[in-house]
Formats: C-alpha cells, structure tokens, sequence
C-alpha cells in the first residue's frame, strides 16, 4: 500500500479545500442563473408562478424529478435503511406509480389550467367545487402543513452537510442550514419559477449523477457486485429481512405508503404548479415515461446500495438506537460513506467525485426547498391574502406580498430547525425521512377531492370541505399523539405502525366525503359537464 | 386505437401495474422474506427490482399505446 500513500496523503490535502471551492462556485452559479431568470422575466404574477406556462420537456422533467427528489432521498431514506435493514427499500416502488401520475393527473390539471388560468391548486379546486371558499382555505392549509416541514428537512440536510465537511468547526450546522436556506431564498426571490426550474435542471442532473456515482463508488469499494452483495448478504438476518430491526415496516406499511406517499407527493402545490407551466399535455407525457424509469434505477442501484453498504462498514448500535460512533447521525450514512471509501478508492481524483456527491446532496435539498418555497407564495397570496385579506390588491403589491411570504417562510423553517437542534428528542424534527412521511400524509388528503374533480365527479362541495378537515385532523391526531405527547396513545401507535398516516387519514377523509356527499346539494350537472369536457378534450 | 380496445388495454395495465405493486412492496414480499439470497442479491433486493420492471414495463406500454394523442 505504500505507492498509494501520496495519492492518499493528496486526497486527504484536497478534502480540505476542493469540496468548498466546489460549493462555493455551486452557490455561485445558482444566484447567477437566479439573476439571469429575473432580467428574463415579465412583471405578471402568471410570469413570476408559472414562467409564462411555456416549459419545454428537459425543464419539465428535470423540475419535476428535482422537486420530488430532496434531502430525502439523498440522507433521510438510506438513513433509514442504515438504521432499520431493507425493509425500506419496498419504498421504491411507489416512483414508477408517482411517475405515471405525472401524466395521468398531470394532463388533466394541464388541460383545465390552461384554459381557465389557475395558478394554485386551490384555484381548481374550489372552482370545480362551486367557487368555495372554504375548499381554497383548506388546499391552503394542506398545502401549508406540507411545505413546512419539507423546507425543514431540507435545511437539516445543509446542517448534516456541513458538520461532516468542517468537523472541527464549531456551529457548523447552523452554518450549513442558514447558508443554504439564504442562498435558496435569494434565488427564488428574485427569478421567480424560472429560476427556480433552470437551477432545477442543474440540480436535478447533479442529483440523479451523484446518486448512481455514489452506488458505483460503493459497490466497486467494497470488491466489485460478488464481493458486495456477498458482505451484504452476512448481515444479521433481521437487517435482511420484514419488519426489520425495529420493527416498523411491514410489507402493509410499505404498501399504503408506496400507494398514497406517491400520489400525494405528486398532487402537492409545487407538482401541481409545474403540470399548469408545462409547455402541452405531451411534454407532460414524456416527463412521465422519464421519470418512471430513470428515478427507480438511480434509487435502487444508487444510493440504496450506498445504505446497505453503510451497514457492513458502519454497523449501527441498535441496542442503544445509537449509529457507529463515526457517524454522527443515521441521516449521515451517505455523507460518510463518500467521505471514507471514495478518496482512498480513486486517489488524487477522489476529492473532485466527493465535492460532486456533496453538491449533489445540497443540489437535492436545494431543488425541493426553492420549488416548495416557491409554492407556498403563490398559495398564501392568491389563496389567502388576494381572496380574503386584500381583495382588490394590485398584481405589484401581491408581488412583494408572495416575496415577503418566502422571507418569513425561510425563516420560520430555519427557527424550526435550530428548534430541533436544541431540542434532540422532540420527535417530529428527528429523522428526515419519518419528518418526509409526515408532510406527505398531509398533502394526501387533497387526494380524495382531486380524484373526484378529476375522474368521479361525484362530489358535492359541502363533502370536499368535511372529507379534507376530517383527513387533516386524523393526521394531525396522529402526530400529536404518537410523535409529540410523550406517552403516545396505545392504539394510535399501533396503527401507525400497521399503516401509513397519510393512508389512514385518506380513508376518513374519503369515507367523510362519500358519506357528506350523498346527503348534501350536488354541482349543477352543466357546471361539472364543462369541466369534464375541459379535463378531457385533445390539445 | 379504436376507443374501446384502447379501454381495454388501459384496465389490463392498470392491473398489472397494480398486482406488480402488490408483489413487490405489500403482502406479495412475503413470499420471499427470509429466504436465502436469489442470483447472490439479498431475496428482497432482488424481489423489489424484479416487479420494478414489470411496473416499469407497464408505463412504457401505456406511453405507446393508451396515452398517445387521440
């Protein structure tokens, strides 16, 4: 081994310096193309949410891939396969059905977005639902519930980033969490979703590269596929096998999340916007047959094997819910993984493959926290504030209005993050994945309502506002009772663990919006004949 | 397409894609779980990918077929 010591003592001289340069010229680069969005943007809220509703289809699928990839899929999902064994990784399997939605949902709200000019999700559906204020309030209020804690976990990803980068560094995850929650506010700020979708490209190709390099660079390090999958295959048979370690995901569980963590990922409001600025239904068409093929394998032959991987090198101590004592975190698995095996692995070139993984880490925090900050503007503004705050405020005023939302929505998430810094045992901020399983159980209870306006048309308008509360409360009831009240209710627990939250809350709600529905004032038949026509008819 | 094989072909890869979905990520597992390992991959490893590809399978034929311009 000793020829490879100054290719060693090389690598080990450029992890100082080059991952930072690397950062820096990334960060660099998004607020140059967040500024080059802005000189190309017009002055109308169409512009600034939609980028004019022209996205061809390498926009298109890159923002939309990037949006739903985050922090998650790079730290928080092999985390939770470096904690709880391969139970997790059934999680796959809901990409090519949140692809397909791409296209089967997708085209529909396209069709009717364009037609009659909605910007927001709550814009179609409380049109469709007879012009309800009470559904806008409450697509609001999802759509709320949801965005938070998806730019928190995000932020956390550039905290876990940071503190494996600069080790000796004191705050170190203040540092990385408040330089990346400033670096994606001021783009989105200033370029609006055209910066947001042409960072999205960068990021969403530096996302999807990093996690096949990182598989790669796995498999190869520990002796190539054999030799790989022959040290996987000697971890203890509970990391091999359901419900895992700690028991908690059964092929049930896997089953109702992969069904509804998809859909309602693929319905949140920064999906939903991105269906209204695809150039035509067929862009939308190709996004879909993309991303359901291309995400999958750069998840279960990219960074799944990176976990699994991380187990035989790293094994947790699960005794004490403690992972190795070298990494800090379980969400830090990933991070590292890069850090030890890549530089001794490819010598002088390490430090460069390295940089790029993490920027790729940060691409994928990024991609999601700038397209859901986004979002959340234009819901707060046009579904909150233009209806019911400041009817008649002019397009300039709504404007800075969305603009200041991003600010305190950056700062709310930053808050919450150092919150949970302080605060290690309060559960709902521990795991970025479990934090993602929560955001996601909320946006799923516009699932029933979008189901109906789209395909049923059954509903009525008093059952939509009685289905989305009732699925809201289940979800929030629990969370409060099995992640925040320290003695969780026995039988909720229990039913968390069976099911996926999101899942339980979209039958109450469902069952609510069948039951309310057939006993409440139906739309005018013309009214829901249109839209259908709208939904369905050709380019 | 005429209209109705085109309907039909839709509901038969609607079922696929959903019996795929049932195999690899629900109770279908269960048939491999603590199985020994299938062409050296860990049996759920090796489970999930398999109906990820018949999954796949179904979206590259609807992309053809049901889902082309009418």
């Amino acid at each position: 081994m000793t020829g490879d010591f100054p290719a060693v003592c090389l690598a080990a001289a450029g992890m100082q310096t080059i991952p930072i340069v690397m950062l820096a010229c990334y960060m660099l680069m998004l607020l140059v193309l967040g500024y080059i969005g802005f000189r190309r943007s017009k002055t109308t809220e169409e512009d600034y949410y939609l980028a004019g509703r022209g996205q061809r289809l390498i926009v298109t699928v890159l923002t939309i891939m990037a949006t739903m990839f985050s922090s998650a899929a790079m730290l928080g999902i092999p985390g939770l396969i470096y904690k709880d064994g391969i139970g997790f990784l059934l999680f796959a399997m809901n990409l090519p059905l949140s692809g397909a939605a791409v296209y089967v949902l997708g085209s529909r709200i396209w069709r009717a977005g364009r037609k009659r000019g909605y910007v927001t999700p709550g814009d179609m559906l409380s049109d469709y639902y007879g012009g309800s204020r009470g559904v806008r309030i409450l697509a609001a209020v999802t759509g709320f519930l949801y965005v938070i804690p998806y730019i928190v976990m995000q932020i956390k990803a550039g905290g876990h980033l940071a503190q494996v980068l600069f080790p000796g560094t004191e705050n170190a995850f203040q540092i990385g969490a408040t330089a990346l929650s400033i670096v994606t506010m001021l783009y989105v700020l200033i370029g609006g979703m055209r910066s947001v979708a042409w960072t999205d490209v960068i990021q969403g190709s530096l996302l999807l590269s990093g996690m096949l390099i990182a598989g790669i660079a796995t498999v190869t390090a520990m002796g190539g596929i054999g030799g790989f999958f022959e040290k996987v295959n000697t971890l203890p048979e509970e990391a091999l096998t359901l419900p895992g370690p700690s028991n908690a995901w059964s092929p049930w569980k896997m089953l109702t999340i992969c069904l509804f963590a998809s859909l309602g990922t693929m319905i949140q409001p920064g999906q939903w916007m991105r269906y209204y600025s695809a150039h035509s239904a067929n862009t939308l068409r190709r996004s879909s047959l993309i991303f359901s093929i291309v995400l999958p394998i750069c998840f279960l032959f990219g960074v799944m094997l990176v976990a699994l991987g991380g187990r035989v090198l790293f094994p947790p101590d699960l005794a004490a819910d403690q992972p190795h004592e070298l990494v800090k975190s379980f969400d830090q698995i990933l991070v590292v993984m890069m850090k030890e095996h890549i530089p001794q692995l490819l010598g002088a070139l390490g430090p460069f493959v390295v940089s790029l993984l993490f920027v790729a880490i940060l691409a994928a925090s990024m991609s999601t926290a700038d397209s859901n900050l986004h979002s959340l503007s234009a819901v707060l503004t046009r579904d909150i504030y233009d209806r019911f705050i400041r009817p008649k405020s002019s397009e300039r005023e709504r404007a800075w209005v969305g603009r200041s939302i991003i600010v305190v929505a950056t700062f709310l998430a930053l808050g919450l993050v150092q919150f949970g810094e302080r605060n290690p045992d309060f559960e709902p901020l521990k795991l970025i994945a479990e934090m993602m399983l929560f955001a996601i159980a909320f946006s799923c209870q516009l699932l029933p309502v979008t189901f109906d306006m789209l395909f049923f048309r059954r509903g009525t308008k008093a059952g939509a506002i009685a289905g989305i509360s009732a699925g809201l409360l289940t979800v929030l009831a629990v969370l409060i009772f099995t992640k925040i009240v320290g003695e969780p209710v026995s039988g909720l627990a229990n039913l968390s663990r069976l099911l996926d939250t999101g899942f339980t809350g979209c039958a109450v709600n469902a069952i609510v919006f069948v039951a309310v529905s057939a006993v409440t004032k139906k739309l005018p038949t013309n009214h829901v004949e249109t839209f259908a026509r709208d939904f369905e008819s050709d380019e | 397409m005429e209209p109705a094989r085109r309907k039909r072909l839709a509901t038969i890869l609607i079922i696929v894609f959903f019996a795929a979905m049932l195999m690899g990520a629900g109770p279908g597992a269960f048939l491999v779980n603590g199985k020994g390992p299938i062409l050296g991959m860990p049996a759920i490893y090796a489970w999930v990918v398999s109906w990820f590809f018949v999954q796949a399978s179904m979206v590259v034929i609807a992309y053809f077929t049901v889902w082309k311009k009418r």
